[in-house]
């Protein structure tokens, strides 16, 4: 006779909109996926041992095993202890002298924990130059907090010196009202063989704070179904077109953009100074409306002459240039790729935010 | 040369592309170094050929796939000298297999053709050698013979892994495809040089999509990450790691009834160990994820993968009064009052209960260990 009890899951989540998208997985003892569940289910299962898992807005999934016994169990919450991270034990204990390498996030708990955290000492200093577009709120040895100015006329930036490199990196900034909101982070990144920046949009916008953490964790996916609904939200009711942006460049690396096309062109119409929506239209009216190439081209075209927030968008922008000047023999399309494509070489590909290198000492 | 395996298209299966290149002719130190060889200020290589056997022999011997079998396996290798090429592989290469522009573009175009036979076709590309990383989403990887003298363009001996993946992206073709490439990547002064450059290899580009088609972009700078002293790339090494079991996942839905390698995994966990590795060997090397990202499984295991367990128990003066039972599911007995420390068992994959009953001052305890492939090594301790 086989046995059940009755397990419920909560998931301890500062959004309440990421807390009602969030997807919790249930494994059995051969790892079979037996159940897909939302949050503040009861779940009935057959006595025995189950991981309980989700991919939280820490860009991490965060994971419990137990074991079910007959009648009612102990409730599980999930992300109880956000700074911990959810080791993966087989990158470890397959060849125990191998590190784990665990990708860069920024979350609310790594805010609190960086003014003084335990690696800060042992970071070489880093320099804020210059700034455009923004202003300082404040900063620690190893974080920069930047709030918009007002009005933007072109996507905003940091100029930094770390040891003997500059670098000059994108900001994801939206113009918002308070001192928090819609602002970004630059953190400085120990590294392995040289520091890093990598610019980080705030834990306080929990959605898009959510979107770069999963896709900086490798959750491309479970990002998309994150954006999928959020996109509108992110651009019309947090007014945050950086994070909408974001939501819109994942949807379009996982092919599920098409169905927002009206909103992207909102995005590239209402948001001139932001040419990461330019480029995700350009790329979707050259594909799907081939009347509306000409508009395309001048769309990549202006995108070229601004200063690009996101890698990925810097990246789609010269694959479509490099395709299209072969089709198309326009000079203003040669010059555009020409402008772009020296820049490439110098670009800091594993940054989400647009990071490139100035000069060195 | 053709497929090294007889190619069957009358009906689904896999075709793959494999190509590796640590040779090239025509560099400073080549066998025939030409001016433009030798202006680009590249040396040889001496891991990406034998890397790109190692990833033909697993497909040749391990992959699985039930509704699309590997139906064809071309393979273009130009190894260094004393390079060793995978055993399983050097016996199938006849002819020349050297991977010059002329073999590649030969090669490319059957294999094209043999992924558009039926749209339920499975299509895999490796390809190691020097290259460009132009973009997050594609590199020019060099070919044996690039710099010849009668190329016509300074790129004619390359091939545009984009230029290629994206006129592979349609939707009269093989609809899953995957897409792996390992580039050593140059610096800046030397990348620069190609950007203006036009003549790489690459398809035309037809309308539509594909439904999966995921490319894996590795790219790495530095030398080191390319001629390692056990003779597989960085990359490589990850790979075959993830094959092996590292990225394995549980069985799902009804189609996919047992362990195998979602895509998910590759993209979530094949970038982390990639970096891993290069930290413990301070070199650079990521891997950006390009393409069409869609859910689709690369391999489906026969069986069960097996778990290599060691479970340590501390402090050491406990050892001999501790007693270690294993149940997969808490049920069913694996090993029981064991008592002959470190427990060493080969298990199938799954979650178990280890329960430890102990002497006198220490308290047992019971924990549920996640033993996923290939190893497992967890210490319990017993004290405090």
């Amino acid at each position: 006779m086989v046995t059940s009890g009755k397990l419920s899951v909560q998931l301890k989540a500062d959004s309440m909109f990421l807390g009602r998208n969030t997807n919790i997985l249930v494994r059995d003892s051969s790892m079979r996926l037996v159940k897909q569940a939302g949050v503040c289910q009861t779940i009935e299962l057959p006595t025995g041992l189950y991981e309980i898992s989700a991919v939280l807005e820490d860009g991490h999934k965060h994971r419990k095993l137990v074991q079910v016994k007959e009648g009612d169990n102990p409730p599980i919450t999930l992300g109880e202890n956000e700074e911990k991270l959810q080791q993966d034990s087989s990158i470890l204990a397959a060849a125990p002298n191998i590190g784990q390498y665990v990708q860069p996030r920024f979350t609310k708990s790594m805010a609190v924990l960086n003014a003084a955290g335990p690696d800060s000492d042992s970071i070489p200093d880093a320099e804020l130059l210059e700034v455009t577009g923004v202003t300082l709120v404040r900063q620690t040895r190893t974080l920069w907090f930047f709030r918009s100015e007002p009005i933007l006329n072109s996507v905003p930036t940091a100029l930094m010196r770390i040891q003997n490199r500059t670098i000059r990196i994108s900001l994801p900034v939206s113009p918002g009202n308070g001192p928090t909101e819609n602002s970004c982070v630059v953190k400085l990144e120990k590294g392995r063989r040289q520091p890093d920046i990598n610019a980080w949009i705030s834990p306080e916008r929990r959605v898009a704070n959510a979107l770069q953490n999963m896709l900086a964790s490798g959750y491309l996916l479970h990002a998309a179904k994150v954006a999928d609904h959020a996109v509108e939200l992110l651009q019309d009711k947090y007014r945050d077109p950086t994070g909408a942006a974001l939501g819109a460049l994942i949807l379009n690396k996982v092919g599920s953009l098409q169905r927002w096309s009206g909103w992207v062109e909102n995005l590239a119409r209402d948001f001139d100074w932001l040419p990461d929506g330019k480029i995700l239209l350009a790329n979707l009216l050259y594909v799907d409306e081939p009347n509306r190439r000409p508009e395309a081209l001048q769309l990549a075209i202006q995108a070229s002459k601004q200063r690009i927030l996101y890698s990925e968008s810097f990246s789609l922008l010269l694959d479509m240039l490099r395709r299209w000047v072969r089709e198309h023999k326009e000079n203003a399309l040669q010059e555009a790729l020409e402008n772009l494509a020296m820049f490439a070489p110098d670009m800091n590909w594993d940054s989400i935010c647009l990071n490139n290198f100035i000069g060195e000492d | 040369m053709p497929s090294i395996i007889p190619e069957d298209l009358n009906s689904p299966g896999t075709h793959a592309l494999v190509i590796g290149v640590s040779e090239y002719l025509h560099f400073e130190n080549g066998i025939a170094p030409t001016q433009t060889g030798r202006d680009f200020l590249m040396e040889q290589l001496s891991a990406c050929a034998r890397s790109a056997s190692e990833f033909a022999a697993w497909l040749l011997k391990s992959y699985r796939c039930e509704r699309a079998p590997l139906k064809s396996l071309r393979v273009l290798l130009s190894p260094a000298v004393g390079e060793e090429i995978h055993p399983d592989i050097v016996v199938h290469l006849n002819g020349d297999f050297s991977a010059t522009l002329k073999n590649v573009r030969e090669e490319l175009a059957g294999f094209r053709n043999a992924c558009d036979t039926h749209t339920d076709n499975v299509a895999i590309v490796y390809a190691a050698g020097h290259g460009v990383q132009l973009t997050k989403h594609g590199s020019i990887v060099l070919l044996n013979d690039f710099g010849a003298n009668h190329h016509m363009n300074k790129l004619e001996g390359a091939i545009d892994m984009a230029g290629v993946h994206a006129g592979m992206n349609h939707p009269g073709t093989a609809k899953t495809q995957f897409w792996f490439v390992d580039a050593c990547r140059q610096k800046p002064a030397i990348a620069r040089r190609f950007e203006s450059l036009t003549g790489a290899l690459k398809l035309d580009e037809l309308n539509g999509e594909t439904l999966a088609s995921p490319l894996f972009l590795a790219a790495g700078t530095g030398k080191e990450a390319f001629a390692r002293v056990n003779g597989i790339t960085l990359f490589c090494e990850a790979l075959m790691w993830a094959l092996n079991g590292g990225v394995a996942a549980g069985p799902e839905e009804d189609e996919i009834n047992k362990w195998h390698i979602p895509v998910t995994q590759l993209i979530k966990r094949l970038p982390d160990r990639v970096k891993a590795l290069a930290e413990k060997e301070n070199v650079v090397q990521s891997v950006d994820i390009a393409g069409k990202i869609h859910e689709a499984v690369f391999h489906v295991y026969k069986d069960t993968p097996s778990v290599d367990l060691l479970v340590d128990l501390l402090p050491n003066a406990a050892q001999p009064l501790c007693f270690g039972t294993l149940k997969q599911n808490a049920k069913h007995i694996i090993i029981q009052n064991f008592n002959d420390w470190p427990m060493q068992h080969k298990v199938e994959a799954g979650l178990y209960l280890l329960s430890i009953q102990a002497g006198v001052p220490y308290l047992g305890r019971d924990e549920i260990l996640s033993l996923v492939p290939p190893k497992n090594y967890t210490t319990v301790n017993l004290e405090g």
